[in-house]
């Protein structure tokens, strides 16, 4: 019952979304409708964590054999893979490189300028340096 | 009987969970990423359904009963979020400007290769969702008139990618701050990414965490200006 239950509150969140989604005027998918109308609720307590919280976790740590289907759909794209192939990896590398070295820069830099470099924070710093370089 | 079998709506779900379940076993014990799970099962489902020469609609019939769920499990990342809040809340500026600098920085980068590689719209509207958790990166695309399916393998291998090369930049650039460390692999390689946080540290795997849905929020805000941009463009 209890899963049941959550499983309800999942789908309905998911039917609100794709409502939301279908009167938007922009295009905004359902799924992340929901996600956002759901986390308002649990923030503001109209749902509680644990009436959600067993099947949502069980949903996302599990998520990655959801996309096999649609995964599988690249065989019904062959033809425009094959003619662009080379340059489809490349924009793919040099964009993923890029933006884990931006984002992990901007992050670091502002955290470092924020913080007040008293002996505690140096400390922590150090230690998590040390604890970074011995794995 | 082929017929019969391959019409079955478990048919899709037996082959598509049991490549699923085989790849975890294989990447256990040879952990490459070729036998990362989901990369394993859609190209083996992808190899069989060649050879058996079945059709994707004829696979589909079962596997649009797992496909389904992935809108639940989205919606269901509202959980990762409220329980991890708190960590965005003590370096709220910090995150937001790294999140947010970096998508917009994203989206002109893949505008400009696009028309470097003179990419149509079609193909730059794929891309564009590229560096968010599936779900959400398949609900852009199509939405922006991309190639789902396609999008899809972009983003699998951009996962798979930035959980192979993440590390390896954060010691060339020395990034140290396990925020930074955690917040640059899930904005730049969502949940596989997160994988690999979570390998190096507790505040690297909650804030790689945090940082897909945050990331997935801010690709969908800036999707219209996407596709302006694209219909500008091409």
């Amino acid at each position: 019952m209890k899963i049941i239950r959550q499983l309800s509150w999942i789908f309905l969140f998911s039917l609100l979304g794709e409502l939301l989604s279908f009167l938007s005027p922009i295009a905004v998918p359902g799924s992340v409708i929901g996600m956002v109308l759901l986390f308002l609720a649990l923030q503001f307590n109209w749902v509680k964590l644990d009436q959600v919280e067993e099947v949502g976790e069980w949903l996302t740590n599990n998520m990655a054999i959801l996309f096999i289907p649609a995964g599988v759909g690249l065989m019904t794209n062959f033809g425009i893979i094959s003619s662009v192939w080379w340059q489809l990896l490349l924009v793919i590398f040099i964009s993923t490189t890029l933006m884990i070295a931006l984002v992990g820069l901007i992050v670091q830099f502002i955290i470092q300028k924020s913080k007040v470099p008293g002996p505690v924070a140096k400390a922590q710093q150090l230690q998590l340096k040390g604890e970074h370089m011995s794995d | 009987m082929i017929r019969e079998l391959t019409t079955s709506p478990f048919f899709g779900i037996v082959l598509s969970v049991a490549l699923y379940l085989l790849g975890q076993k294989l990447h256990k014990k040879w952990p490459i990423p070729i036998f990362t799970p989901l990369v394993f099962a859609i190209v083996m489902t992808i190899v069989l359904l060649l050879l058996m020469d079945i059709t994707y609609e004829t696979y589909f019939i079962g596997g649009q009963y797992i496909n389904i769920w992935v809108t639940p499990a989205t919606v269901a990342l509202a959980i990762k979020l409220k329980k991890n809040i708190d960590h965005l809340r003590a370096n709220v500026v910090a995150i937001l400007s790294g999140i947010g600098i970096g998508v917009v920085f994203h989206t002109l980068l893949i505008v400009g290769l696009s028309l470097i590689f003179q990419f149509n719209e079609e193909l730059a509207a794929t891309l564009f969702p590229k560096s968010v958790t599936t779900a959400i990166a398949l609900g852009v695309s199509e939405s922006l008139g991309g190639i789902a399916s396609l999008t899809v393998a972009v983003v699998v291998f951009t996962g798979v990618l930035g959980a192979v090369v993440g590390p390896s930049i954060f010691k060339w650039l020395n990034i140290s701050d396990p925020v930074a460390q955690g917040v640059a692999m899930g904005s730049g390689s969502h949940a596989m990414g997160t994988t690999k946080a979570i390998e190096m540290g507790d505040v690297q795997g909650a804030m790689s965490g945090l940082s897909i849905v945050l990331t997935g929020i801010a690709v969908v805000i800036l999707a219209p200006f996407g596709l302006l941009l694209i219909q500008l463009l091409f």
